[in-house]
């Protein structure tokens, strides 16, 4: 429920609740997105979309592959996971009933029946698409990459790429032969490209490091590849954007929506007794402020702690139980807070396992649980986020990634409470780890993240609430 | 890596004032005996060797020290009969070749490879180095180097880079081996020092092993890097060799006033060969896991293919990978890292244990065994339902999908109910395909499942040849200039900083 919904309200309510300025702003930098594209059709050559955490990207990118079908045009759109695809699918849809959209999966991988069921979505095989020149084919960058070399699906005009910033270069190899232009289009802040073994950095700053980003290999190769700055989200709330733009340094943007639209109201008053106090002023202070930073004593715990584990569920089973009600600028009417707008972001497979198994003998099976990779191009009204420093004793690349960090605080669009130990601040006194540096590769993750957390725990200094 | 494995394994360590064996089974192939090298850089020339022994661990070393490392006609000389010895050890190793049956496809394997063991991580690196210098080597004068040189720098190039494959054993850094397979006190850096390692698995009779390492740091000298007392020894016997010399490099002249500088390496060799020797025979009589064979089967292919290259074929590598390569490599190495990874566990209980502390794997004693029908795909089929009890609580959500250890390469099982009781807990899962006899235990058996799955990964095909336009520069960048270019210039005298002119700026 994020741009697409705001499109459809009535023009004076949506004056008073959205900001003129913000959106206009964004429109004309997808205008001019667009007419770059439109330019480049028929020539080796692409544009890139920059966009902040819930710009409305999905509704960019189907709003502009109706542009592309409209005006004839056979597209591929591409994004890394089968979530992402198949969402795009819907949002294809929403936007352009009419056109028909060709869904290549892989085994086992087919849609969900609400969304194969709508009008004019087949679920072909990538031969059968290839044969019958399917004019629009959505499918993952794998799946895509592997139509092309086994099956020839290929032959467009454009390929569209969602969330090119998580794609990495090793894949978008193979898929970009699809079609000639590109349109990229992704969120800089997000979980770069990771591998598990152990010299992953080994090709770090050559040309031909595969784990580069899509967007990556591209402006290294073509730096004069247009970049456009998406200006808004639509997602958060202007309450939320300060600690976004911790993870955007150099974009700047705003939020879609007025201050105060959004409200989450708890119906029931706390603290129901002294074992809820905190659990409760951990609710109320979110619902308030849209932030809450609860700590727990500090501790070196175990990865999946189960003190931290037991504190998110006791905090879902809560706000529910204080029967939350919120609205929001696409909803004046206050509406119910149901378990699926709901997410707790974890950084561990097995925090994630652990709190899904603890929700579940709460009979909450519909909260999403799930690690920030899973998380990533998502939107919850209420997010619980396992933070990734809680009970660390040292901080290391992995935990700092300001990417994590960006996902699991950039997903709600009511409120969000972080969960760590009041000694996890402390990692980050001093100075900074020294860290390898790599000719042709500027980034610097751990320092990145470094200042990100320092930025987040700073901003999140008043909003905090000790247990 | 488990966290409460980590600290249980310090506890009984500094408890029992010894070591502790991290597997009940050695994961890496030994060869009987291995050859082994060890080196010795000159100060920080990453490129050349001051000093470098080999041989089969079993017997004495030969040691090629070329005096002025930095000439290079002495450098070259020395390392001849090491290049010519290497060349020949592979070549013989590949010449007896295996018919191996692959599928419907009949290939030709060696029948062995030389196995390389080495003291350290930083050795492998440094050979890589010296390997990548070799292989490159330019002609001097119209006088094209030894053609041997090229060929071993081939090799090691060849062997450097295969070290990147989780689980080979074409080349082994013994530190990371012992510290594969043994829990010790020490970090990850101090790991880094094979002697501190070996120390804390023997550290003697009434020692702690904290004191045993610490001691055995302060002193050993493993290579390649040269500490401060190596280089001021090596400085001024170098001083002495090249005052001695002039800017002679016949050999008979630079032979007999290197002894000095031979003899001081040989001292430095002799306890690093003594500890590879003490470390490859304490690691030898474990039982090898099941895997190993198939792992070091892949070895010999990687091996055969590279020697009908470079050795038949007469080709080169890249210095660099294309876009193409290292997308492929990448895919490898994380296939192979997967596959590794759940192949330790699933054949060593003792790796099995991390999985089970962090809640990837669940150990119990199966209550009972019953058959079911489910509708897959429109069609009801059999499906076989578990009851297995843990004496531990467990925690996972249901349709998680897990691999009993003894079918870890075939059908997983879904959980399906979790329930506590008392300290344990009774997990119901069913089997996501059909109910053969061996796929399924039999009630009363303790069993092992996990997320690990040991079977072969997806298939994947080979990524065009030709890179699309976005991996392909919109301009060359210029040819690179040979890798030895400068080696005759002198190099730039001292800059004395008090006679240098101030050029009063600094920015």
């Amino acid at each position: 429920m994020t741009a697409g919904a705001t499109h459809d309200d009535d023009a004076a309510g949506a004056q008073d609740r959205l900001d003129g300025a913000v959106i206009a702003a964004a429109a004309a930098v997808e205008a001019g997105m667009r007419a770059d594209l439109m330019q480049l059709v028929g020539r080796e050559a692409a544009v890139v979309a920059a966009a902040p955490a819930g710009a409305g990207k999905s509704h960019f990118v189907a709003a502009t592959v109706g542009q592309l079908r409209a005006d004839g045009l056979r597209v591929a759109l591409a994004a890394p996971t089968n979530d992402q695809v198949q969402s795009l699918v819907e949002r294809v849809k929403q936007l352009n009933p009419d056109v028909p959209v060709a869904f290549v999966h892989g085994q086992g991988r087919e849609l969900p029946a609400r969304i194969a069921a709508l009008p004019g979505v087949t679920q072909p095989s990538a031969a059968d698409a290839q044969t019958q020149r399917d004019p629009l084919v959505i499918a993952t960058v794998d799946k895509l990459a592997d139509a092309f070399l086994r099956n020839g699906l290929g032959g467009f005009d454009v390929l569209v790429i969602d969330e090119a910033y998580q794609a990495d270069a090793a894949r978008y190899y193979t898929a970009a032969g699809v079609a000639p232009t590109h349109l990229l289009v992704g969120d800089t802040g997000q979980l770069d490209p990771f591998s598990p073994i152990d010299d992953a950095t080994y090709w770090r700053g050559g040309p031909e490091d595969p784990l580069q980003t899509a967007v990556g290999v591209l402006l290294r190769n073509h730096p004069g590849t247009p970049v456009h700055q998406i200006p808004v989200t639509w997602r958060l709330e202007p309450r939320a954007v300060p600690v976004a733009r911790c993870f955007y340094p150099g974009h700047p943007f705003g939020a879609a929506v007025r201050p105060g639209v959004r409200e989450l109201l708890l119906t029931r008053p706390g603290p129901g007794s002294q074992p809820l106090a905190s659990i409760d002023a951990a609710l109320d202070e979110a619902a308030r402020h849209g932030w809450a930073h609860v700590t727990l004593p500090g501790a070196p715990v175990l990865t999946a702690d189960p003190a931290t584990a037991v504190f998110i569920r006791e905090l879902v089973h809560r706000v529910l139980a204080r029967s939350a009600q919120m609205r929001c600028e696409s909803r004046p009417e206050f509406a119910a807070l149901r378990p699926a707008d709901i997410a707790v972001g974890v950084s561990h497979n097995d925090q994630k396992d652990l709190v899904r198994a603890l929700l579940d003998s709460y009979g909450l099976p519909g909260v999403r649980v799930d690690t920030a990779n899973r998380l990533q191009g998502l939107t919850f009204e209420v997010v619980i986020a396992w933070h990734p420093l809680a009970g660390a004793t040292v901080t290391d690349a992995f935990h700092l990634d300001p990417g994590r960090l960006c996902v699991l605080l950039t997903r709600h669009r009511q409120a969000c409470i972080v969960v760590g130990r009041d000694t996890d601040r402390a990692l980050l006194e001093g100075v900074p780890p020294a860290t390898p540096g790599f000719l042709g590769w500027d980034p610097d993750p751990v320092l990145d993240g470094w200042d990100a957390h320092e930025g987040v725990f700073r901003l999140l200094e008043s909003h905090v609430i000790a247990v | 890596m488990s966290t409460a494995l980590e600290a249980y394994f310090a506890a009984r360590i500094y408890q029992e004032g010894r070591a502790l064996r991290r597997t009940t089974l050695r994961h890496v192939h030994l060869a009987d005996p291995p050859l082994a090298i060890a080196m010795w850089r000159l100060g920080g020339e990453r490129f050349r060797a001051a000093a470098l022994a080999w041989g089969p661990l079993d017997g004495p070393f030969r040691l090629a020290v070329p005096g002025e490392p930095r000439n290079r006609d002495l450098y070259f000389a020395a390392l001849q009969p090491f290049a010519a010895d290497l060349c020949a050890r592979i070549r013989r190793a590949a010449a007896t070749q295996v018919v191996r049956e692959h599928g419907s496809v009949t290939e030709h394997i060696p029948a062995d490879a030389l196995q390389l063991v080495v003291p350290n991580s930083a050795t492998v690196a440094a050979l890589g180095l010296l390997g990548r210098y070799l292989a490159y080597l330019s002609d001097r004068g119209g006088v094209a180097p030894d053609p041997a040189l090229v060929e071993a720098g081939k090799h090691l190039r060849f062997y450097a880079r295969h070290a990147r494959v989780p689980g080979q054993s074409l080349l082994v850094p013994l530190d990371q081996l012992v510290a594969d397979h043994w829990a010790t006190l020490l970090s990850p850096f101090e790991q880094a020092n094979l002697a501190a390692l070996d120390a804390q698995i023997e550290p003697g009779p009434g020692r702690h092993p904290f004191e045993a390492s610490a001691a055995a740091e302060a002193t050993a000298r493993i290579g390649p890097e040269p500490t401060e007392d190596i280089d001021r020894t090596t400085g001024a016997l170098l001083a002495e060799f090249n005052a001695a010399r002039g800017t002679s490099t016949d050999p008979e002249v630079t032979g007999p006033l290197a002894g000095a500088l031979r003899e001081h390496y040989r001292n430095l060799t002799e306890p690093v060969w003594q500890l590879m020797g003490r470390v490859v025979a304490r690691e030898r009589p474990l039982p090898a896991a099941p895997s190993v064979c198939r792992r070091f089967e892949s070895d010999r292919e990687a091996f055969g293919r590279h020697v009908t290259w470079v050795v038949t074929q007469g080709g080169h590598y890249r210095t660099t990978d294309t876009p193409r390569q290292a997308a492929i490599t990448l895919r490898r190495l994380e296939d192979t890292l997967a596959r590794y990874e759940s192949d330790q566990a699933v054949e060593d209980p003792a790796r099995m244990i991390p999985h089970l502390l962090d809640g990837d794997a669940i150990r119990g004693t199966v209550a009972s065994l019953t058959e079911t029908k489910v509708v897959v795909s429109v069609r009801a089929v059999r499906r076989a339902v578990m009851a297995l009890d843990s004496p531990d609580p467990v925690i996972l959500p249901e349709g998680k999908r897990l691999w009993w250890t003894a079918t870890a390469g075939d059908y997983p099982w879904e959980v399906q109910t979790v329930q506590h009781d008392g300290a344990g807990s009774r997990v119901v899962l069913m089997l996501t395909a059909k109910p053969n006899p061996e796929r399924l235990p039999a009630p009363g058996d303790v069993i092992t499942l996990s997320t690990l799955y040991t079977g072969q990964s997806a298939f994947w095909l080979m990524p065009p040849e030709n890179p699309p336009w976005t991996h392909r520069p919109a301009m060359l960048a210029p040819a690179p200039e040979p890798i030895d270019t400068g080696d005759s210039e002198q190099p730039a005298a001292p800059v004395d900083a008090t006679a240098a002119e101030d050029p009063g700026r600094y920015t």
